[in-house]
């Protein structure tokens, strides 16, 4: 099963000295968390300005097309850093991170934000013409707009709630739900 | 230039001076841990 | 004068208690405090960046700089409060983190900086300051908000 799959992966990787050398090295792994954690500012920060503009709530009277495409650049190099920095620290912790169920709902959401924006810069390249300069774009750009604001919110608090270990493999209390969801599979019962 | 500017430009430099003074000393640190620890 | 005994008194008030009591509770407010983190650094580096001709070069820096400044100032509001409710659940921790400290100095010179000198500089048409001007104060602005985060996240790493 893919649970399985996913686990056998992990522990491997686990086992390599180079992910324990990252993990254990204090100032290595701390900075590479520190620039995730930081890099957002970059990232989320330019994406949210153009989801700002996509609602009508800044820069009004500058096209939004516009907005969109002079902070796309900025906005991708900072989602490199974080997607380069994401998956160097996953190899540092494989297992927890894996069956995180925090890590694997983050993910999901990453995934929908994506997809979000990709049918979105098609819808802005198919009207832009249109609502490009109202200082309010239509109904349906500002719910594209508020549906990446949530769903990059989502990621940002799945990311944060990582570090906890409420629902962590093995704890009492954890539903069969959690233990399937996370993939816990010395919780599950056996196949 | 007129006041505001020089003034603005003078508090700049003091940031961005203070900033430098105050990575360079972190990155010091860390450098004579590591040194301590591998040699 | 020591500021101890504010700190000690924080920790242990009704906010201290209330977010200590559960784990969920701090964890939320930090999401958000790093929410409030993102629209801040948007805010910054839409403007800094600008200021340096680096990006949006055909729309006027004067809007770029005055449509971000209003949301500049609520997030760090947001910033403010969350920041502040996290410091009484670990209030005489921090008391005792030199992180803590640097992050203090460099927020409120940062505060300083961005309300008291920046802004004001900002309001005349900005194609009538020097270059250097502009590179100067885009570049503080930068470097100290980044010294402001990461110290923040090391504040975590040195409890």
């Amino acid at each position: 099963m893919l649970n399985k799959l996913l686990l056998d992966f992990a522990q491997w990787m686990d086992a390599q000295p180079w992910s324990s050398s990252l993990h254990e090295s204090f100032y290595l792994f701390n900075w590479l968390e520190t620039t995730h954690v930081m890099t957002l500012m970059l990232s989320l920060g330019m994406l949210v300005v153009i989801d700002l503009r996509m609602l009508g709530w800044i820069m009004p009277t500058v096209p939004a097309s516009k907005i969109a495409d002079r902070l796309f650049v900025p906005m991708i190099i900072g989602f490199s850093i974080m997607v380069i920095t994401g998956v160097w620290l996953f190899t540092a912790i494989p297992i927890r991170y894996t069956q995180s169920i925090w890590f694997r709902i983050k993910l999901i959401l990453l995934f929908a934000a994506f997809i979000n924006a990709v049918l979105f810069h098609r819808h802005l390249k198919a009207s832009a013409g249109s609502w490009d300069t109202a200082p309010k774009p239509p109904k349906r750009t500002r719910t594209a707009a508020a549906l990446s604001l949530s769903l990059w919110a989502g990621v940002v608090i799945c990311g944060r709630f990582i570090a906890y270990d409420w629902y962590d493999c093995g704890k009492d209390g954890n539903s069969a739900f959690i233990n399937w969801a996370a993939g816990c599979i010395a919780e599950l019962p056996a196949e | 230039m007129s006041i505001r500017e020089k003034v603005a430009i003078t508090t700049a430099a003091a940031i961005i001076l203070v900033t430098v003074i105050y990575w360079a000393s972190e990155i010091k640190a860390v450098a004579d841990v590591l040194k301590q620890a591998y040699g | 004068m020591s500021v101890e005994p504010f700190f000690v008194w924080l920790e242990a008030s009704p906010l201290g208690v209330f977010m200590k009591d559960l784990p969920a509770t701090f964890a939320t407010v930090e999401a958000v405090h790093l929410m409030a983190l993102a629209v801040l650094g948007g805010t910054v580096f839409a403007t800094d960046l600008r200021l340096m001709n680096v990006i949006l070069r055909d729309v006027p820096s004067n809007t770029v700089s005055e449509q971000s400044y209003k949301w500049f100032k609520g997030a760090l509001i947001v910033l403010l409060i969350t920041g502040f409710m996290m410091l009484a659940g670990v209030a005489t921790k921090c008391y005792g983190n030199p992180y803590y400290w640097t992050k203090m100095y460099a927020l409120a010179a940062g505060i300083v900086f961005a309300m008291a000198i920046k802004q004001p500089l900002l309001k005349q048409d900005h194609a009538t300051l020097k270059p250097a001007t502009r590179y100067l104060v885009a570049l503080a602005s930068i470097s100290i908000w980044f010294l402001v985060a990461a110290s923040g996240r090391w504040i975590g790493f040195s409890g």
